[in-house]
């Protein structure tokens, strides 16, 4: 499973920098970095969640959408608008 | 086609090809490949690997004045348990607070009793009738009884001589490779070993073990004789399931029950196949500092095992002195004697559901015995026997005891094994992520499992 996840992850991030290349969009280091880590953390979060799940704990897996799922959106989304508006004000 | 435009380049393609290529191969390289037994028994794959953080140590990490701890029974002047501790589970005098820890015991065994009749009565889930029947079940051959008596030292089997090759050898490590895999095979998780010597057969009850030099152990009366030849011991697990244990005292919960019943099974075979090599097998001694001391677990809080991978969640660790040469294990250190000075969960909630608690609630672990139920020599959290009930709730709720499945509890076991500052925010962050014993509603839900998918019933747990 975690073999074929690493593979949709590896495609959807090539499939990525193709698109940013073609579209001639500059994404600096930092923003690469606050994106793989929040990236990181979604699929921590997801494993978690699924494994506290099969693990009979609910409770635990809520919590885990709510300490680690919301920081990695956060982190998703503050690389996504970092890079979109500073393209915005150099065009 | 001048309709089709990619942003994909051959080049790139041909290149995300290539990196998922040499990813499936890297995985397919690291799986390990065995083509005979002698291969499978020398190879370090074959050994019980554990992760990188449980470290194997000269000295156990709960600390043992060799020097002062002599060896202990019940009911045996040396260690002053004629009067305060005549046999297990019975205690007498008035001193140390005996007489009120008592009292408090039997108490709290009293409303114990009262919530499972009462809850069998109203078919509450957890203690409903088909509860009670499931404990009285799991119950067959628990302790060994209902086994034909078997003499000390196991039941006749074919030997090597009788057929007429040489008994089996192999290297120490190749021993323990084998030991283990049938240890496994017949329900034993793991095994440690140790060798002999003074300080080790002080872990031995000594009003029913001796050891002479004589050429087969045998039974004196109540005493075992092991054979002073027989210099090796082999410690094995017997697992009890975590996922039924977190029931806390309703009937439900058969874990120990069931753990208890598993033990004798193992020890019979893991005997029969030890002289079936050409060996020989005894039983005794006291499997907590026996398991530790080779390295199945360290010390907790609660006085039992807590091991790296199942917690507190196994019932024992049987001993087997053996005439096998063996490669000793040494004790272990993961962080876990030392994630007890700040977590005491096992306390605080045994304290939370029977009003007071038996298990020491103390910063640190000290030398000071709180009777002589404790033995004198060993710097732990001292445990006020005639206050336990022997109940479950502090078992089922050590925050080692989880399934594994989630990522999250080997990153708190890797960091915790590696430095203890973080320790207090893991077992407050147990409490806030709600894991612990189960509830009510969990206890009918067991009866309709999916047993397609029902990880939690095997004969290993």
């Amino acid at each position: 499973m975690w073999l074929i996840i690493g593979l949709v992850v590896g495609a959807v991030l090539l499939a990525l920098v193709a698109w940013l290349r073609g579209r001639d969009i500059k994404v600096t280091w930092y923003e690469w970095l606050i994106g793989v880590v929040g990236l990181l953390l979604l699929l921590f979060t997801i494993q978690n969640l699924v494994g506290s799940f099969a693990e009979l704990e609910p409770t635990a897996a809520y919590m885990f959408l709510l300490v680690t799922g919301l920081p990695a959106l956060i982190l998703l989304v503050l690389a996504w608008q970092l890079a979109w508006r500073r393209r915005r004000a150099g065009s | 086609m001048s309709k089709f435009h990619s942003t994909v380049t051959r080049r790139d393609f041909m290149r995300g090809l290539g990196l998922a290529g040499a990813g499936i191969g890297a995985v397919a390289a690291a799986a390990p490949v065995f083509h005979d037994l002698g291969e499978l028994a020398t190879s370090p794959k074959a050994n019980y690997k554990r992760p990188w953080y449980v470290k194997g140590v000269d000295e156990p990490t709960v600390e043992i004045n060799w020097s002062i701890l002599e060896p202990w029974d019940w009911g045996y002047a040396p260690s002053n348990t004629v009067i305060y501790n005549p046999y297990f589970n019975g205690y007498g005098g008035t001193e140390y607070g005996r007489e009120a820890s008592s009292a408090f015991k039997a108490e709290a065994s009293q409303r114990q009793t009262d919530i499972r009749d009462a809850g069998l009565a109203a078919n509450t889930p957890g203690y409903a009738l088909r509860d009670k029947a499931l404990a009285t079940g799991a119950g067959f051959l628990s302790f060994g009884s209902g086994l034909a008596p078997i003499p000390f030292g196991g039941q006749e089997v074919t030997t090597p001589e009788d057929l007429g090759v040489t008994k089996w050898s192999g290297t120490p490590e190749e021993a323990n490779n084998m030991v283990r895999a049938a240890a496994h095979f017949y329900g034993a998780a793991n095994i440690g070993v140790l060798k002999f010597d003074a300080n080790i057969k002080k872990l031995y009850y000594p009003k029913s073990t001796r050891w002479e030099d004589v050429d087969v152990g045998y039974q004196d009366g109540r005493v075992s004789v092991i054979p002073d030849k027989c210099q090796y011991i082999i410690c094995y697990v017997v697992r009890q399931s975590c996922e039924i244990t977190k029931r806390g005292i309703a009937a439900q919960n058969v874990g120990g029950t069931y753990g208890y019943a598993h033990g004798p099974i193992i020890q019979n075979r893991l005997t029969r196949f030890i002289k079936a090599l050409g060996y020989q097998a005894w039983t005794g001694g006291m499997n907590v500092p026996l398991g530790i001391m080779c390295g199945l677990s360290e010390l907790g809080r609660l006085n039992h095992h807590v091991t790296p991978e199942w917690g507190s969640m196994i019932r024992y660790t049987p001993a087997l002195a053996t005439d096998l040469p063996l490669a000793p294990t040494k004790p272990i250190d993961a962080g876990i004697h030392k994630f007890c000075d700040v977590c005491k969960i096992c306390g605080t909630t045994c304290q939370e559901l029977n009003g007071d608690t038996p298990i020491s609630l103390d910063d640190e672990p000290t030398y000071e015995i709180s009777g002589p139920w404790n033995r004198v020599g060993v710097k732990k959290y001292q445990h006020n026997w005639p206050k336990c009930n022997f109940c479950p709730y502090c078992d089922g709720s050590c925050p080692f005891n989880v399934h594994g499945i989630a990522s999250i509890h080997e990153v708190i076991k890797m960091v915790s094994a590696t430095t203890p500052i973080f320790n207090g925010f893991f077992a407050n962050m147990d409490e806030f992520f709600g894991y612990g014993l189960r509830d009510e509603e969990d206890f009918a839900a067991w009866w309709d499992r999916d047993l397609n998918t029902w990880p939690y019933d095997t004969t290993l747990i």
